[in-house]
């Protein structure tokens, strides 16, 4: 017996009756709310949808790519199915149960990660044990932080880990497809049928690879990734609400607690983690914004009512990791003297001024393409996180990364990522931070 | 990620880790992040896996590379980050590891005895309470790593376990 669920990217999902009882869990209604991009939804109203529609699409596309390897040709075993089949599906659907309130916002400023954090919680509270009877809670966990070695020490086929972490996984089609639809940007776009028909188990690792025909698009993929960084989650606008956040956070230890003190409160109230959600958050800056002895209290009036401080400078590069970037170094450097007051002259003072970087990887693996030690066991690095390529019609023997063959877009830009560096301050000093910033460019010879 | 970057590359040269220049040192510096945050620098920890040559961190790998520059600018750094007095027990007893490490087995690399250490601490980790923990590294190192197949395991087992409790 399934449930079938609408959903506003597939049409419908479907839910056998152990996931239907297992998404009726307190700690899973508690995704609907923690929005699936924190602060997002000030730069595009529409960007409400929220991490429980993302579990069930994550499912959803497990569930795909399963159904499409049950015709055993194209390279899973019925025994690896057996094997694997139910725990990849719990593990998609539980994927993101440890995630802080305002998704990657909070995450980082607690210092922690939601898929570890979630590993704990399936280990050690009560949303362990929605899971059916065969199925073992560490392998569970374990898959959702992507673990190599399984059970007796013994190394998990490859597929295992790439469908769940790698830069073809469930998670990462679904959030492009989801964010793109909800949002109304057309970026994140992706062929995902085409990937998923193109999915190969082949060579001596049991690799997921994409035939060869599917080619442009896994590259779209990465680009699709990639455009959707650059003009969303790291837009100057988003980008500001999440550094005044972080800063609010940071700034009020005794309010918002560290992974460490999270799992001390849910040691004593098994219902804390319920309740620690966006709305917690928004109730917590809503006290900060009423007390004016505290300091970062004009942030949290701020955040409250969609307020944030502009963008008075930046500087973006594209650059190849290997290269040791004195550029954005020294231009790092100037900005760090900026958060902490060490500039008498500057303009903006602390509170009113905050400076912040993002990095947008092309590929997972850029380090190992930056220095060119790609599948080299030597290296040490074996890169299950890569694309890789089967071909029975060129007659490879073993899949290649898709980063090496020269027809690829990966190729050209794999190794490279883009870091962003952005000073922001209150629009009033706005004009006089940007002459500052600019001013001490010119004086340590950095390029902007 | 400059004030993360520059704790990073404070706490590994003070042994005389940091560069990525080479493969040893790029073996190094993994090696080394892994452990000392296992023996008392834990806001160092980075997501960690079994890879080939492992445990490796991508994540270490990318800041690693993202911080090179620390080490070249250091001196002109207005800016300093030094080292913590919670760290220094730590930072003093992964040079007295080290010490050990260069005595043993001279023809070996010292990374490559490092990443056999950061090995059994790794599955340490991952092997449940109760069971026979050196029997199993015993069994497992060799199968799971055929470069380590003719070492005296015994030996490397002993001196994890004076740094980490197996």
């Amino acid at each position: 017996m399934s449930k079938q669920i609408r959903d506003n990217v597939y049409g419908f999902v479907e839910l056998d009756d152990d996931e239907v009882k297992a998404i009726g869990h307190p700690f899973f209604q508690r995704l609907r709310r923690i929005k699936q991009n924190g602060l997002l939804e000030f730069l595009y109203p529409a960007a409400k949808h929220d991490r429980f529609q993302h579990s069930l699409g994550v499912n959803h596309l497990m569930k795909l790519a399963l159904r499409h390897f049950e015709n055993e040709s194209f390279g899973m075993s019925r025994e690896k199915m057996d094997e694997y089949r139910k725990p990849l599906l719990w593990a998609a659907l539980l994927h993101d149960v440890g995630h802080f309130p305002l998704s990657h916002t909070c995450e980082g400023a607690a210092g922690a990660n939601h898929e570890q954090f979630g590993a704990w919680l399936i280990e050690n509270t009560s949303v362990g044990e929605v899971l059916p009877r065969d199925i073992d809670k560490k392998e569970i966990s374990q898959l959702i932080t992507g673990e190599i070695l399984g059970k007796d020490l013994g190394q998990r086929p490859w597929f295992v880990r790439q469908l769940m972490k790698s830069d073809l996984d469930m998670d990462r089609m679904d959030y492009l497809l989801r964010d793109s639809v909800n949002i109304g940007i057309p970026y994140g776009n992706i062929g995902y049928t085409q990937l998923i028909r193109s999915f190969r188990i082949c060579g001596k690792d049991e690799k997921l690879c994409i035939e060869d025909k599917a080619i442009p698009t896994a590259d779209g993929m990465e680009l699709a990734r990639v455009s959707m960084y650059t003009q969303v989650y790291a837009h100057k606008v988003n980008d500001s609400y999440s550094q005044m956040m972080t800063y609010v956070y940071k700034a009020n230890p005794g309010i918002f607690p560290s992974v460490n003190e999270i799992k001390d409160h849910i040691a004593r109230d098994k219902s804390f983690w319920e309740g620690f959600d966006d709305i917690w958050i928004w109730n917590k800056l809503r006290e900060i914004s009423k007390d004016d002895k505290n300091p970062t209290n004009r942030y949290a009036k701020m955040l409250l009512n969609r307020q944030h401080l502009k963008l008075a400078h930046e500087l973006k590069e594209w650059k190849p990791l290997k290269d040791r970037g004195e550029n954005y170094l020294k231009y790092k450097i100037l900005t760090d003297g900026i958060n902490r007051g060490f500039y008498p002259d500057c303009p903006a003072k602390t509170g009113e001024v905050l400076a912040g970087e993002t990095k947008v990887k092309y590929s997972d693996i850029a380090p190992q393409i930056s220095i060119g030690v790609l599948g080299e066991e030597s290296e040490g690095v074996s890169l299950p996180e890569a694309i890789w390529v089967s071909s029975a019609r060129r007659c490879w023997n073993e899949p290649k990364l898709l980063v090496t063959l020269p027809e690829s877009l990966t190729n050209l830009m794999g190794g490279k990522a883009l870091f962003i560096s952005r000073v922001y301050s209150i629009e009033e000093k706005r004009e006089a931070m940007r002459a500052f910033v600019n001013a001490k460019c010119d004086e340590l010879k950095i390029r902007y | 990620m400059y004030e993360h970057g520059l704790r990073l590359m404070s706490v590994l040269s003070k042994s005389d880790g940091g560069r990525m220049d080479t493969f040893q040192q790029r073996m190094f510096n993994q090696k080394a992040v892994f452990i000392l945050s296992r023996i008392g620098i834990p806001d160092l920890d980075y997501p960690f896996n079994w890879y080939v040559r492992g445990p490796y961190s991508p994540e270490l790998t990318f800041d690693l590379y993202e911080s090179q520059g620390i080490l070249d600018m250091r001196k002109q750094e207005q800016l300093s980050q030094p080292i913590e007095a919670g760290d220094v027990p730590a930072l003093n007893a992964f040079d007295n590891l080290l010490r050990e490490l260069k005595i043993i087995d001279p023809e070996q690399g010292l990374e490559v005895k490092m990443e056999l250490i950061a090995s059994i601490i790794y599955l340490a980790e991952r092997i449940p309470a109760g069971n026979d923990k050196p029997a199993a590294i015993r069994e497992a190192i060799p199968r799971l790593k055929e470069h380590f197949r003719d070492w005296n395991l015994d030996k490397y087992l002993s001196i994890a376990s004076k740094y980490y409790r197996l």
